[in-house]
């Protein structure tokens, strides 16, 4: 194997998103410098259809892109390898293809991968990537019967895209869609769960392409785009389509069965047992660090990501990090919190990407104001849904209030009050009031006068507060 | 600005005064050390003094120069204005009190024109003689300028209609075809008297037009600080902005 | 509070002419100055309808209706002439949106409320003209939707297209359009057609608080959500040729570019940094007001001048935002259409503010006095010869542009000089209340939502429609109504109508 060095300003590891928006920002603010990105698949992601629903609630699709026709700007160059040892001292990596390349600055957005039940059993899927995406496709359409486990956005979202197939779902709640939803919103879904019929999907415009490296289950690649499954048809086609939510439960026992009529089977904490064809584990994430080894080893958060600052800086000296990867260490704000979520993997690696330009510009900048207020958009079970601040009442304790506005099939409106402040909102459906939220939890004004009436559906809040 | 200054010193002919001429810039440069620098002492000025023998007055004009700390100049032009403007300073120094007195303030209201007689061939004209007056009166009347009792009033009509009618700029304009608007007519209310309201509208309207003249200078000039300023990046003709 | 019965409150409001109520003094506590608001037969009945609900048993004092926030403004101290309700009034934090208030400068008393400008400072609307016409656009409006729509930049952070660091910030904020100018990202002649220039002089970065410029930097040249649009109009109608074609407007069918935009962010957090600070100056100062959400400062304390030169300063930001979004909508034309700007005539016909407090001088009582103007959903509409409008305009009256609510027509108008005696030269800012979402709601059951919440342990309240549904009026302000009223009254005239073909919005 050739071995050559290669020298540049700006380094990121990861074709996620966080690390193209770490590129992209860096490219903007320094035109004349030397960026490469080291990406482990042909494809890096590249945010499309970016739309404001309020300030800083954005929702946005995600397109793949094959390197050479990406959109980076033009001294961004690519190169399709892996990291396997970062040098900080000489500030340098080596990778897999023994190639060296010497950094100024280097931002780590390697990602994380799904937690899976059991590790190695070829009838447990995790989803996470595109490349398990169309795995997962073709497996669902020779199946009659799957288990799905977890009660995140993305369990919810093939619960809701699965069509043919008898499918159980397993959630630790007593309600679904616990992640981002609450036990009412929850309630709002299910009723859509229970139709049949679904719209028909756009046709997916997928590129083509072959390689060796497309192994099958990969856990290298970049994760799933937000709405990943509006465009893909996961429908099995060998059996009628049901639907059975198993609530408060675990899997407690997984057994792999010979000459059974299902490979696979379940048991349930609650001792049910379940035959199917296979199991998908939807539980979550980990931060996906342990495969890059580093002399000086980085300070870690409490979840294992990589411990940064508010500038996105991790504790050795010109190392960033950003998106799933990192944990985030600074004081946070009052009404955000971390969560793995696309939107702030594009945040953080925009935020990455400033940072570094603006210390190798030796210029001051402020922390992005998206980190005052968490925000999420996502489309679950064919709606709209956003999440701002502390939804759930999170690290409100119980000492807080929730109103409601609910109009089935149309909306879902959830406003957490404290002490007459406006802490947390879920919107669903199509309500236009997103950034009348984000305004009244950022301004903090005391709603206690405007009582319930700050919901009623014949006040128009987004207007009032012009 | 030049010529001010040798009014302000006095010289006796600022007019001819001539900085390409080696032979009058250095009587020039005697005139000033004699009557107004007085660096060095009477006795010491005679090699300045042989201006008809450059071959010794160069020398000593630069070592004058350097005597007086002034910078290197690149033109006998600079250097005239630089020992003017030396000579100005020290007679400014020496009678304070006396040149304060003259602050724009305290000049409000007094004619200040300095007494120059350019060459210029209307400088000797009599405005106020009759012939002047009868030519006047017949370029006003093809024009359609009315009569009045100032003629230097109507001669100003008369320009203004030269330039904005017959000038090559406004000849080159085009013609404004369809029916004009009746000004008299607008949304504005003027006068209450009819016989007012038309003139007063006419005069908004001269109003309006130099106000207009005033904005559109406003706009050349910020136009004009735009050209340093404008952000390099920004290329309106591109159409083209992001990534 | 005196409770009274829907009758008895009518007694205070008294019809003057055809489109025009008086609010006498006694409809609330208190009060300085009469109030009066301009409504035509339509919009009469919405109105009162508002007040007759408001009367009913079991109302909370959050929402007032329209007539109580006027007469409530009315009782502010400093107020003079009257307190004056626009035809496209509706219920607003602290003053009503569409409430004008004029406060004397010479009266120790007087005060500013931030309540009177609302929270997106300086929020207006600009016009672009071109010289294209509806069957150049009609086969590209999509493509030239998308393009507007690539061009003006949504997001957080740097992704604007305009690069802006703190630096900059401080420097938009004190020069408004004068910053735009400075960069090369607008006209000269842009600043001519724009109201103040496109600066208020008495801007200081230094009143503006650090979270609000954190809060501002991102939103650079992003358009905003809620009433916030750019939309591609075309020339339907046109009243006043005369006027229309000193704005460059000759013909119907004339392609125009209306932007809808303000301070964002940025003003939210200097409005409400302003009413804490009032609060406290309030009990200092034994300032007494109807409404604790009148909160208000002495136009001569600390407090009150903080807040007009930060207020100034968000004004200043709302207008390089405007400009910032004028440049790239140029950009995006000039790729379309493959000619330049220039080539296009794509000029700022003008740009208003209506949401705003300034200094003017007006006729009161005869004698002229310089008073502090709060226009809220209110913009300026002064006659013609008035010598802050640009020279272009002097024969017409200040171009008024009035946005509809997304999707419906817009007009322009111009001031006229009964505007200027009976409003203080203001009228109506369109864009009024939006079209509310779908009004017959059924009855909702609520129980098997709240049967799954209750395992949260959390209170719960629920928010319901109030009214009656079969009584429930029509909420929406047609701008067509409110644009006719205004006309009629003649506090401005009618000179143009728009109708979009594209919209983008945030």
């Amino acid at each position: 194997m050739e071995t050559f060095e290669i020298k540049t300003t700006f380094l990121i590891v990861g074709g996620g998103i966080a690390g193209v928006s770490c590129a992209e920002n860096v490219s903007f603010m320094c035109p004349g410098e030397k960026i490469l990105l080291i990406t482990e698949s042909y494809l890096i992601k590249a945010v499309t259809n970016l739309r404001c629903l309020g300030k800083m609630v954005q929702s946005f699709e995600v397109e793949e892109k094959e390197v050479k026709d990406s959109k980076l700007n033009e001294n961004v160059d690519v190169l399709e390898d892996s990291v396997i040892q970062v040098c900080s001292e000489e500030k340098m990596v080596l990778t897999k293809s023994g190639k060296k390349i010497f950094y100024s600055f280097l931002c780590l957005c390697t990602g994380a991968q799904p937690k899976l039940i059991q590790q190695g059993n070829p009838f447990i899927f995790g989803i996470r990537d595109t490349e398990s995406v169309l795995d997962f496709q073709e497996k669902v359409k020779s199946s009659r019967r799957l288990v799905i486990v977890g009660n995140g956005g993305i369990a919810s979202e093939i619960v809701y895209e699965l069509g043919n197939i008898e499918v159980h779902w397993v959630v630790k709640d007593s309600f679904i869609s616990s992640t981002f939803a609450d036990p009412g919103a929850a309630e709002f879904f299910q009723k859509k769960l229970e139709e049949s019929e679904k719209p028909g999907k756009p046709i997916l415009k997928r590129m083509r392409y072959k390689g060796e490296s497309m192994t099958s289950g990969s856990l290298k690649g970049a994760a799933l785009g937000p709405d990943w499954h509006r465009k893909i048809d996961i429908s099995g086609g060998k059996s009628k389509h049901s639907l059975e939510i198993h609530y408060k439960t675990e899997v407690s026992n997984i057994k792999s069965t010979e000459n059974e009529e299902y490979p696979l089977e379940i048991t349930l904490s609650n001792n049910k047992v379940i035959p199917c064809d296979f199991l998908v584990s939807a539980t979550g994430v980990d931060p996906r660090i342990s495969h890059i080894p580093t002399d000086v080893s980085f300070e870690l958060g409490k979840d294992g990501g990589i411990k940064v600052n508010e500038m996105m800086e991790s504790s050795v000296e010109n190392i960033f990090a950003a998106g799933d990867v990192c944990c985030a260490g600074w004081d946070l704000a009052e009404n955000w919190f971390q969560m793995r979520l696309w939107t702030q993997a594009r945040q953080m690696g925009a935020m990455a990407g400033r940072s570094m330009a603006a210390k190798f510009k030796n210029e001051p900048i402020y922390q992005d104001f998206c980190f005052e207020l968490f925000t999420h958009a996502t489309h679950l079970f064919g709606y709209q849904v956003v999440l701002l601040g502390n939804f759930n009442g999170q690290g409100l304790g119980q000492d807080y209030e929730i109103l409601l506005r609910y109009t089935p099939d149309l909306e879902y409106i959830k406003f957490v009050m404290k002490d007459g402040r406006l802490k947390g909102v879920i919107l669903i459906g199509e309500t236009g009031l997103e950034e009348t939220c984000e305004n009244l939890i950022l301004n903090g004004l005391d709603l206690t006068p405007f009582g319930d009436d700050i919901l009623n559906p014949d006040v128009d809040i987004e207007d009032f507060f012009d | 600005m030049m010529k001010n200054k040798l009014i302000a010193l006095d010289h006796p002919s600022p007019d001819s005064v001539n900085h390409n001429d080696r032979l009058n810039f250095a009587s020039t440069v005697l005139w000033l050390e004699d009557q107004k620098i007085r660096q060095y002492k009477i006795e010491d000025r005679e090699n300045l003094r042989q201006v008809n023998n450059l071959q010794v007055w160069e020398p000593a004009y630069a070592k004058y120069k350097k005597d007086l700390g002034m910078r290197s100049l690149s033109t006998p032009q600079a250097e005239l204005a630089w020992l003017l403007g030396y000579a100005v300073k020290l007679e400014y120094c020496d009678n304070t009190e006396e040149y304060n007195h003259f602050s724009s303030s305290n000049l409000e209201g007094t004619s200040f024109k300095p007494k120059i007689k350019p060459d210029n061939f209307f400088d000797n004209m009599d405005f106020q003689s009759r012939e002047f007056i009868s030519v006047v009166s017949k370029l006003a009347n093809p024009l359609k300028v009315p009569q009045h009792y100032d003629h230097l009033k109507q001669l100003e009509a008369v320009h203004r209609i030269i330039e904005e009618r017959l000038s090559p700029a406004a000849l080159q304009k085009d013609i404004v075809d369809g029916q004009p608007f009746p000004f008299e007519k607008g949304n504005d209310v003027v006068s209450e008297d009819p016989d007012l309201d038309y003139p007063i509208r006419i005069l908004r309207l001269l109003q309006i037009q130099s106000l207009r003249e005033l904005q559109t200078k406003i706009n050349e000039t910020i136009v004009s600080v735009q050209n340093l300023t404008a952000n390099p990046k920004t290329d309106t003709k591109l159409g083209k902005v992001g990534f | 509070m005196v409770v009274r019965t829907y009758d008895e409150e009518l007694k205070y409001i008294e019809r003057i002419s055809d489109c025009c109520w008086r609010i006498k003094k006694g409809f609330q506590p208190n009060m300085n100055v009469e109030g009066c608001f301009y409504v035509n037969k339509k919009l009469e009945a919405l109105m009162f309808e508002e007040l007759r609900n408001s009367c009913r048993p079991g109302q909370t004092g959050g929402f007032l209706p329209g007539v109580k926030q006027i007469a409530n403004v009315a009782a502010l101290p400093g107020i003079v002439g009257k307190s004056i309700g626009l035809p496209d009034i509706h219920s607003g934090y602290g003053f009503a949106i569409g409430n004008m208030a004029a406060f004397d400068m010479d009266n120790p008393e007087s005060v500013v409320s931030p309540g009177g400008v609302g929270f997106d400072i300086n929020c207006g609307v600009r016009l672009l003209r071109t010289n294209l016409f509806e069957k150049d656009v009609q086969d590209v409006k999509e493509d030239l939707a998308q393009s507007l729509f690539d061009h003006i930049p949504v997001g957080v952070g740097s992704k604007g297209i305009i690069p802006m660091n703190a630096k900059d910030l401080e420097e938009a904020l004190e020069m408004g359009m004068d910053w735009s100018l400075r960069e090369g990202y607008v006209w000269a002649e842009d600043k001519e057609h724009c109201e103040e220039y496109g600066r208020m002089l008495n801007a200081d970065a230094s009143k503006v608080s650090m979270r609000a410029k954190k809060r501002g930097l991102p939103q650079l040249g992003t358009l905003g959500a809620g009433n916030h649009y750019a939309e591609i109009q075309i020339v339907d109608e046109i009243y006043d040729k005369r006027s229309a074609s000193k704005m460059g407007i000759n013909e119907t069918g004339q392609v125009c570019v209306m932007i809808h935009s303000g301070s964002r962010g940025l003003g939210h957090q200097v409005a409400t940094d302003a009413l804490v600070q009032m609060e406290k100056a309030m009990k200092r100062d034994k300032i007494e007001v109807n409404d604790r959400q009148l909160a208000c400062a002495r136009i001569n304390s600390q407090e009150g001048q903080d807040y007009l030169s930060s207020m100034a300063a968000a004004a200043n930001y709302a207008w390089v935002n405007r400009s910032s979004m004028t440049f790239l909508t140029r950009q995006a034309f000039a790729k379309l259409f493959k000619q330049s700007p220039d080539d296009l005539d794509m000029h700022v016909i003008y740009d208003v503010s209506h949401n705003i407090a300034k200094i003017e001088n007006h006729m009161v009582d005869g004698k002229e006095k310089k008073l502090l103007v709060h226009r809220k959903g209110s913009t300026r509409a002064f006659p013609p010869h008035h010598p802050l409008i640009p020279v272009d305009y002097q024969l017409t009256g200040q171009p008024v542009l009035v946005g509809g609510t997304m999707g419906t027509c817009s007009y322009i108008l111009t001031g006229t000089e009964s505007g200027m005696k009976e409003t203080f030269g203001s009228t109506c800012h369109g864009a009024g209340r939006a079209l509310s979402r779908a009004k017959s709601r059924r009855n909702i059951d609520y129980t098997q939502v709240l049967d799954k919440m209750k395992e949260m342990g959390i209170a719960i309240r629920v928010a319901s429609p109030k009214l009656v549904m079969e009584e429930a009026p029509e909420s929406y302000k047609d701008v067509t109504d409110v644009v006719n009223t205004c006309h009629e009254a003649g506090i401005s005239a009618k000179c143009v109508k728009l109708r979009p073909i594209a919209v983008i919005k945030g």
